[in-house]
C-alpha cells in the first residue's frame, strides 16, 4: 500500500478525517493518511482496535468479520480487512454522515487492488 | 459466570458513556446549565464545535474532542466582562484555566434557564498538541460533585429499530442493566449462538485495554459484516444501559446502518 494508494482510498470516503493501513496481528502500523498529522499513539491505538474487532474466538463459532463499522451520533469508525492479504486492514475515522452504501464498495474495490 | 451475567457486567460499564441530546434540556440555575454544556463536552469524542442554544436566542460555542473542552468559540456572549471575554480568543485551554472556564460557563447561563446543543464541524481542528481541559476540573471548579452515571432508557429506538429491520432479523436479544436478558426473536440455537458472540464480543469492546472502551459513545450501532458466505451480519445497538444485539439476514449493513441514523435522528 502505497502513500499515494492510501490517500486515493481515504479521498472515496467523504469526510474521511484520517485513514490508517494496519497488519492488525503483529500492530504494525504500516502507513497514514489525514487532515491533520495525528500522534502514533493514536494510530497505534486504532490499530489495537483493528486487533480487537477482528480477533476470532472459536468458542462462539462466529464467521469471522470482514469489516467493521461503529457509527455514533458523533463520528464513524471504519475497520475493513483487507481481501487476501492475510491480518492487514483499513481503518479510518470518518463523518456520522458517511453514506456506506455509496462509498464502502468502491473502498473494497479499492483496497483489494491496492493489497495485491 | 454465564454469558447472561458477564453481559449484564458490560452492560453496567456501557452506562457510563452517553449521548447527545437535541431536545431542550432546563436548568435550574448557572450552575446546572454549566453542568449541562460540560455533560455535553463529556460525550464528544470526534472534534465537534458544540453550539448551545439558550431559550432567549443567545448562542454559545466551544470546541470538544476526546471528551475535553479543547477552546471557546466564537461568538462572544454579550455582557461578559473583559477578564472572561478573552477566553474566547481563540487560543486552547490547559488546566490553569478551570476556574475561569467555570465562571465564563456560570456566566452565559445567568437569567437563562433552558438550551439545546447542535454538534458542528468545527472550522478549524484541534491540533495533536492541543489537550484541553477535562470537563472535571471544570466541575470542581463551579463546584460541583463529580458526575455520577445514570441508568437512561432508550428502549423504545431498539425497538423502533427491530420493526424497521422486521423480518429480515434471524435472532435478537435486548439487554437492560438491571433487568434479565430478553430474547425478542429466534430460535434457540440462534439465540444461543448469539448470545455467546455477544457476551465475547462486548468482554473485548468494554475491556479496559480496548483503546475506544473509553471513548465509545454507546448511544450508536457497531455493525459486523461477515463473509459472504456467512449470508449475514450482526449488531450491537444501544445507549446507557439498553442494548440491542441480533442477528440480520443478507449482506446490506449499510441499510442497517442508515436505518439507525434515520431513526436517531428523529429520536
Amino acid at each position: 500500500m502505497t502513500p499515494n494508494a492510501l490517500a486515493d482510498l481515504r479521498a472515496r470516503l467523504p469526510g474521511c478525517e484520517l485513514a490508517v493501513y494496519v497488519d492488525f496481528a503483529s500492530e504494525t502500523v504500516l502507513g497514514s493518511d489525514g487532515d491533520l498529522r495525528y500522534p502514533q499513539e493514536h494510530l497505534d491505538a486504532l490499530c489495537r482496535c483493528a486487533a480487537t474487532l477482528f480477533a476470532r474466538d472459536d468458542d462462539t463459532g462466529a464467521p469471522a468479520s470482514g469489516h467493521a463499522v461503529f457509527l455514533s451520533e458523533t463520528g464513524a469508525r471504519v475497520f475493513l480487512r483487507a481481501p487476501d492479504a492475510g491480518s492487514e486492514a483499513l481503518c479510518c475515522i470518518c463523518a456520522p454522515d458517511t453514506d456506506f452504501a455509496a462509498a464502502l464498495p468502491g473502498v473494497r474495490q479499492m483496497l483489494a487492488g491496492a493489497s495485491e | 459466570m454465564s454469558a447472561r451475567d458477564r453481559l449484564r457486567a458490560v452492560l453496567r460499564r456501557a452506562a457510563t458513556d452517553g449521548a447527545i441530546d437535541r431536545q431542550q434540556e432546563r436548568f435550574a440555575d448557572p450552575v446546572g446549565g454549566a453542568a449541562l454544556m460540560l455533560d455535553h463536552i463529556g460525550r464528544t469524542m470526534l472534534a465537534r464545535k458544540l453550539v448551545f442554544e439558550f431559550d432567549d436566542g443567545a448562542r454559545f460555542a466551544c470546541i470538544a474532542s476526546g471528551r475535553r473542552l479543547i477552546r471557546f468559540a466564537a461568538p462572544v456572549p454579550a455582557a461578559l466582562g473583559r477578564d472572561l471575554s478573552r477566553l474566547i480568543d481563540g487560543s486552547q485551554l490547559t488546566a490553569q484555566d478551570a476556574e475561569a472556564a467555570a465562571a465564563l460557563l456560570r456566566a452565559v447561563c445567568e437569567g437563562r434557564s433552558a438550551l439545546t446543543v447542535r454538534p458542528e464541524t468545527p472550522e478549524v481542528r484541534p491540533g495533536p498538541t492541543e489537550t484541553g481541559l477535562a470537563p472535571a476540573a471544570v466541575r470542581r471548579a463551579l463546584p460541583l460533585p463529580e458526575s455520577t452515571p445514570g441508568f437512561a432508557r432508550d428502549a423504545d429506538l431498539l425497538q423502533a429499530l427491530l420493526a424497521e429491520l422486521g423480518p429480515r432479523v434471524r435472532a435478537a436479544l435486548s439487554l437492560a442493566a438491571d433487568e434479565d436478558l430478553t430474547v425478542e426473536t429466534g430460535g434457540q440455537d440462534a439465540v444461543s449462538d448469539l448470545s455467546t458472540w455477544a457476551a465475547e464480543t462486548l468482554d473485548r469492546l468494554l475491556s479496559p485495554d480496548f483503546p475506544l472502551a473509553q471513548s465509545l459513545q454507546t448511544r450508536g450501532i457497531l455493525v459486523f459484516g461477515a463473509p459472504q458466505d456467512a449470508g449475514c451480519h450482526r449488531l450491537i445497538a444501544g445507549s446507557r444501559g439498553q442494548l440491542l444485539i441480533a442477528e440480520v439476514d443478507g449482506l446490506d449493513d449499510a441499510a442497517t446502518l442508515a436505518a439507525w441514523r434515520r431513526l436517531a435522528a428523529r429520536d
